[in-house]
């Protein structure tokens, strides 16, 4: 099989952009992410496999697992989420991002919207213990972020997960 | 300035990459009773043009990846005329002859004849002139003739197919928008981003691509033009906006948001940017897909619940269940003629492609091995692109509508997935 690569040199002009500050991030990129520098950019783009050392301190961002075909929070995590709540309640200008996320099996699209009820899940606490709506952003990434590659139960389990991001503290 | 902003137009300097084929077509099931076709060399082709150009080579490979044909070698008299007893004598049902001039200042002029044998006549002669690096296109222009002459359907080899190629390295990944003939050669990359890209979806005219970008931690739905590379943002709610799909005619964009708090099938009018929302309650309603006929969307939801495949009328918002067998049935798309959907089935561990016959409401697998998604059909209804998993790789594949030709298409670097076919292109 023929390996050709392709020397493919993309540059994005962002001339439109100047004095918008809407896509200013704090990083001071330009809708950060999609500027193609090449491959010699190290910044990962996850904050992912986080430790479970800091469970019950906060703000440490946390990732909370789900079972096989589960969006309710283990009871587990319920400890650790209020720990967050609490942090949250007491600094009204810290900011938490839910990521949900499922694992490899199945249709992407339908993928991210299970996602979106296992970040739903962790938000119905957070909110239950009284963190203000605007304190808390939530997406879905689907099966497209995952943190174990493998194709079995144990990182399928590893993959159905919500990560809690502070974006600021 | 401010209209400008949220345009977030972006111009991309525009990436010719090379003739090369970035993913590998390999015919892994042809048809038993495929056509025998002769196609010989044309006539001044070695001495002008580079193997890549050479339009006896694309063509070949375009019919026989077709499964539909078997190549044979006939002999054809010197001036590329008929010889219908000693074809008939090996045969042969088709044979395709032709020339190439070189008419200098890198111009050529080309003719090419495809004779049907049994009937005894000329089918189709025509000549073009074009530059050298529109020889490979006229070449699968040729074999789009080719085909609709020898099978009564239009052929597809001018088309494209926009995919989502991933590259990981450890924890870092690039996702990389990607646009390539239909026969995996002359790929260009729309898109390079770190976060992840999904959904492509072609508009009807083949000149434009939404997708979903997670660009900056959010979920949007960008508006790409093909051409020129620039961008704009169409939708970027709170929440999830995924699943972009174009109406039949162009002026509509179904997408899912979850305004509500749980996903939702809308319609925006790209013009007045109107939004309506066709479908309510707390389930999970995703992956919208226009009737051709443009007067309702099938959509996954899980309002039975497991997901299976449910049509809702945009006038009166009715909703019915359209599909009925097993237990997991998604992403759904509608042949070219809204007789039939393809979609994805789970059969037990498996994820198959399936086509299921809107009249009879019978199902058929047309695949039966491992991982697959996302399927999409060619725009002449017989072929459908998937992405696969192969020992653990994301590659793309093809299988026809009726399950009996098979092809692969595994890419030199990366994961492919997210295969979206072109409409036919001018």
């Amino acid at each position: 099989m023929k390996k050709l690569h392709l020397l493919v040199v993309v540059l994005f002009s962002f001339s439109v952009l100047g004095g918008c500050s809407s896509f200013k991030s704090k990083r001071g990129s330009v809708q950060d992410g999609t500027q193609t520098s090449g491959l010699g950019d190290q910044d990962s783009f996850g904050e992912y496999g986080f430790s479970d050392a800091n469970r019950l301190k906060a703000p440490y961002n946390q990732s909370y697992r789900f079972g096989f075909d589960k969006y309710s929070v283990n009871q587990e995590d319920i400890e650790s989420i209020n720990v967050q709540a609490n942090y949250l309640i007491a600094h009204p200008s810290a900011k938490v991002r839910l990521e949900g996320n499922a694992d490899e099996r199945g249709s992407r699209e339908y993928n991210i919207a299970l996602g979106w009820k296992r970040a739903k899940a962790v938000a119905e606490v957070l909110k239950q213990q009284g963190v203000s709506n605007a304190q808390i952003v939530m997406i879905s990434y689907g099966k497209e972020k995952p943190i174990a590659f493998g194709h079995d139960e144990d990182a399928h389990s590893q993959n159905r997960r919500t990560d809690l991001i502070y974006e600021s503290k | 300035m401010k209209k400008l902003c949220r345009m977030l137009v972006i111009s991309l300097l525009f990436l010719t990459s090379s003739v090369f084929a970035a993913l590998e077509l390999e015919l892994t099931q042809g048809v038993d009773n495929a056509m025998p076709v002769a196609i010989s060399s044309f006539i001044g082709e070695e001495s002008i043009v580079e193997d890549s150009y050479r339009i006896t080579k694309v063509v070949s490979n375009d019919l026989k990846n077709s499964g539909r044909f078997r190549l044979v070698s006939a002999a054809v008299p010197v001036a590329g005329e008929a010889n219908f007893e000693a074809w008939r004598a090996q045969k042969i049902e088709a044979v395709v002859t032709g020339q190439i001039r070189s008419t200098g200042w890198g111009q050529f002029t080309v003719t090419f004849r495809l004779f049907d044998v049994y009937n005894k006549n000329k089918l189709f002669e025509k000549e073009f002139k074009v530059k050298k690096e529109q020889l490979r296109k006229l070449a699968h222009h040729i074999s789009d003739i080719i085909y609709q002459q020898l099978t009564g359907d239009r052929g597809v080899f001018s088309t494209k197919i926009a995919y989502v190629l991933v590259k990981r390295q450890g924890r870092i990944s690039r996702h990389n928008l990607q646009v390539a003939d239909s026969d995996g050669f002359n790929t260009h990359t729309l898109l390079v981003s770190r976060f992840p890209l999904m959904s492509p979806a072609w508009s009807p005219d083949g000149k434009k691509i939404a997708y979903v970008s997670f660009e900056g931690h959010r979920a949007a739905i960008y508006i790409q033009d093909v051409a020129t590379g620039q961008r704009e943002v169409l939708a970027k709610f709170p929440g999830i906006n995924g699943a972009p799909a174009w109406s039949p005619d162009g002026r509509k964009m179904a997408l899912v948001l979850t305004q509500t708090g749980y996903p939702k099938i809308y319609v925006l009018d790209l013009a007045t940017k109107t939004l309506e929302r066709l479908t309510d309650g707390w389930c999970l309603d995703t992956e919208p897909n226009w009737d051709p006929d443009g007067k309702s969307l099938i959509f996954t939801s899980n309002r039975g619940g497991g997901p299976q495949i449910y049509r809702v009328n945009i006038d009166s918002k009715k909703i019915d269940r359209i599909t009925f067998n097993g237990p997991y049935n998604a992403r759904a798309s509608f042949a070219p003629k809204g007789d039939g959907i393809v979609m994805l089935h789970r059969d037990g561990e498996m994820f198959s492609i399936a086509y299921e016959d809107l009249k009879s409401n019978r199902v058929m697998l047309l695949t039966r091995s491992g991982l697959n998604e996302s399927p999409s059909m060619a725009p002449n209804g017989k072929m459908v692109v998937y992405a696969t998993n192969s020992n653990g790789r994301g590659m793309l594949a093809e299988v026809s509508i009726d399950g009996r030709v098979k092809l692969l298409l595994p890419a030199g670097d990366g994961a492919v997935q997210e295969p979206a076919w072109s409409p036919f292109l001018n």
